[in-house]
């Protein structure tokens, strides 16, 4: 990234219909905040009225040159509004908007290959040590185990169950178990649960 | 453009310690995390024993953690200093001795201003 001397904060937003991400940064390097700003409270006029009252407290606070905001192909009219709200905000404190499209952002983590989300994650927090402790467990889809099936296959048999769900389509089957528990599991899961007394 | 420093830096460096507000205004002797986030905000100046408990519970220095306070505080006293230079230089021979005037002067001149 080339870093511009005159702009000395900038604020980054990640926008969203029910919420928006947002990052301060000090002349492109230092971190200064981080977070995410909720705004699904409320009928959907009074959104866009929180949507000013968060935003406003945060250039209130860090006085930022530059507001830096996601550009995607389809903006939702939830997010357009939120996008005119952001620009009218900025006009009125003479501030400079960029939108950085998804193109711009693969540019640079991906050298243009495409870039999955967890991926940007995973370099920013390698750029940024801070963010290390933030950065989401990986979810390891087809294959994990589920606490409350092993309670409820413990309680069905007696013994302590090897269960491990695996997710196959839309089907959910159980190995480890035989037939019949796994027989018996459906029924339970249809008719009432049995008395553990 | 010359880099603004902000007011304080107090949020920054509560967040990169992984402090949550309330367990911060619990260390630094605060009434309510209202109260600290108010000194985040720059609504309320801490008192001087705040402001070194917040050194000592985030491990950063006074001047680095109000860094534009200090700034703005700094500058305005060098104005405040070369402003009473000069009014010494120019009224001082009526209203002081001569040798406490003198050194008045050599302790204002040795201070930062000069370099400035």
């Amino acid at each position: 990234m080339k870093k511009c001397k005159s702009l000395s904060r900038i604020l980054a937003l990640y926008l969203h219909p029910g919420r928006f991400g947002y990052v301060v940064l000090e002349d492109s390097t230092e971190l200064l905040d981080w977070g995410v700003r909720r705004n699904y409270r409320g009928p959907k006029p009074w959104r866009t009225v929180l949507i000013q009252k968060r935003l406003t407290s945060l250039l209130n606070q860090w006085e930022p040159s530059l507001v830096l905001m996601n550009e995607a192909t389809r903006f939702s009219p939830q997010i357009r509004r939120i996008v005119t709200v952001i620009r009218k905000e900025a006009r009125h404190r003479k501030l400079m908007v960029k939108l950085i499209g998804r193109a711009a952002v693969s540019g640079t983590f991906g050298e243009g290959r495409p870039i999955r989300k967890y991926e940007i994650a995973s370099l920013l927090a390698e750029c940024f040590p801070v963010l290390r402790w933030e950065l989401p467990q990986r979810k390891i889809w087809g294959k994990r185990t589920l606490p409350h099936e092993h309670l409820r296959c413990s309680r069905l048999s007696g013994v302590q169950p090897q269960a491990e769900v695996h997710h196959s389509s839309n089907d959910i089957f159980l190995s480890g178990l035989p037939r019949t528990l796994e027989g018996k599991r459906r029924t339970a899961r249809t008719s009432n649960p049995p008395n553990s007394a | 453009m010359a880099r603004r420093e902000l007011k304080n830096y107090l949020r920054t460096y509560r967040k990169r310690s992984g402090l949550a507000q309330g367990d911060v205004s619990y260390l630094v002797k605060a009434r309510t995390k209202g109260e600290w986030s108010r000194y985040e905000r720059s609504l309320r100046q801490p008192s001087l024993r705040t402001a070194f408990a917040c050194e000592e519970a985030l491990g950063v220095p006074v001047t680095r953690l109000f860094a534009g306070l200090r700034k703005s505080v700094g500058d305005e006293t060098i104005e405040r200093m070369q402003r009473l230079e000069s009014r010494l230089k120019t009224t001082g021979n009526t209203v002081n001795p001569a040798r406490r005037l003198a050194r008045k002067l050599q302790s204002l001149t040795f201070l930062p201003h000069e370099k400035v």
